[in-house]
C-alpha cells in the first residue's frame, strides 16, 4: 500500500479555507557545498500554479493542481484524489530563504537555498 | 513521538477505506503491485484514460505494452543531479511496474502515451463495438 499521501490536516499549523483536500508533498532534501537543495514531487502542477513564500523562517510551498480530464469523463478507479499540495518547513539559520532558486520540470519542484553569510567558513588572515 | 503513531494509524484506517470503497474495487485493475505510483482509470464512450503519478521519470524510458488484456506500464526515474548529501528521501526512486485490466473491447492500435506535469497519461480507445450507439425508435 502506498502510504506516501499524507493529508495535511495533520502537519500543517495553519487552516484552510478551501473545500479541495491537501496533500503533503513528498520530499528530498540534500545538503550541498553551496547550501541546501529540496526537490519537491508535485505531480500535475505547472510553475505557474506553484506559490512559494519565506516568514520568518518558515517556507510555505502550495501547488495547485488542474485537473486536465476530457469532459465527461467518468472516474472508474482512483488511488489519488484530486487535490492540492501543501508543505511548511522551518529553515534553519544556516539558509538564506530570501535568496533561493526555484526551478520546475516534470511535476518536480526543485529549491536552491544559498548558505547565509553566518554558516560560510571564512577565513581569516592574520597579519 | 506518540502523536505521530496515531496520525499513521488513522491514514492506514483511510486508505483502507479507500481501498474497499465503491472506486476502489476489482474489476478495474487492482494490481499485486500496489507500491508504486499512483494510478487513475477514468473513461468517455470512446476511450480509457489511464494516468500514472511520476514526477521526475525518465520519459524516454517509460514502456507501455498490452499483454492478455492488460495494460502493463514500466518506469524508471530520473537521477537527481544533486551533488551533496542527502538529508531526508521521501520521493520513490526505484522503478515500477503498473498493470491495469481495462476489459476487452478496447483497441490497442489506438493507444496514445503522453508525459506532462510528471503524469503519464495513456489513452486507449474503444473498440467500434463498445461505443454506445443511439438506436433510433419510429414510432408510427
Amino acid at each position: 500500500m502506498d502510504l506516501s499521501r499524507k493529508k495535511s490536516s495533520e502537519t500543517a499549523e495553519v487552516e484552510h479555507t478551501s473545500q479541495r483536500p491537501h496533500f503533503v508533498p513528498d520530499v528530498d532534501i540534500y545538503e550541498t557545498n553551496e547550501g541546501v537543495t529540496l526537490l519537491a514531487d508535485l505531480p500535475g502542477v505547472t510553475k505557474e500554479n506553484v506559490s512559494l513564500t519565506v516568514e520568518e523562517g518558515v517556507l510555505t510551498l502550495t501547488g495547485r493542481v488542474e485537473e486536465s480530464l476530457p469532459e465527461g469523463a467518468r472516474p472508474r478507479y482512483r488511488e489519488s484524489e484530486g487535490g492540492d499540495f501543501y508543505r511548511s518547513f522551518r529553515l534553519g539559520r544556516e539558509v538564506d530563504g530570501s535568496k533561493v532558486e526555484a526551478t520546475m520540470e516534470d511535476g518536480v519542484l526543485r529549491l536552491d537555498f544559498p548558505k547565509t553569510d553566518w554558516a560560510r567558513t571564512r577565513k581569516i588572515e592574520v597579519k | 513521538m506518540v502523536w505521530r503513531l496515531y496520525r499513521d494509524l488513522d491514514r492506514i484506517r483511510e486508505e483502507m477505506n479507500h481501498l474497499f470503497s465503491r472506486e476502489g474495487m476489482f474489476p478495474w485493475g487492482l494490481s499485486q503491485d500496489r507500491t508504486g505510483p499512483a494510478v487513475n482509470v477514468h473513461e468517455t464512450p470512446e476511450e480509457y484514460l489511464v494516468q500514472v503519478e511520476a514526477p521526475g521519470a525518465r520519459r524516454d524510458a517509460f514502456d507501455v505494452s498490452f499483454a492478455t488484456g492488460f495494460l502493463v506500464i514500466r518506469g524508471s526515474y530520473a537521477k537527481d543531479e544533486v551533488a551533496g548529501t542527502l538529508l531526508r528521501g521521501e520521493r520513490p526512486r526505484s522503478d515500477f511496474t503498473r498493470t491495469v485490466r481495462l476489459g476487452e473491447e478496447i483497441d490497442p492500435g489506438r493507444t496514445e502515451a503522453t508525459y506532462e506535469k510528471g503524469i503519464l497519461t495513456v489513452r486507449v480507445a474503444k473498440s467500434e463495438k463498445a461505443r454506445p450507439k443511439r438506436i433510433e425508435v419510429k414510432v408510427n
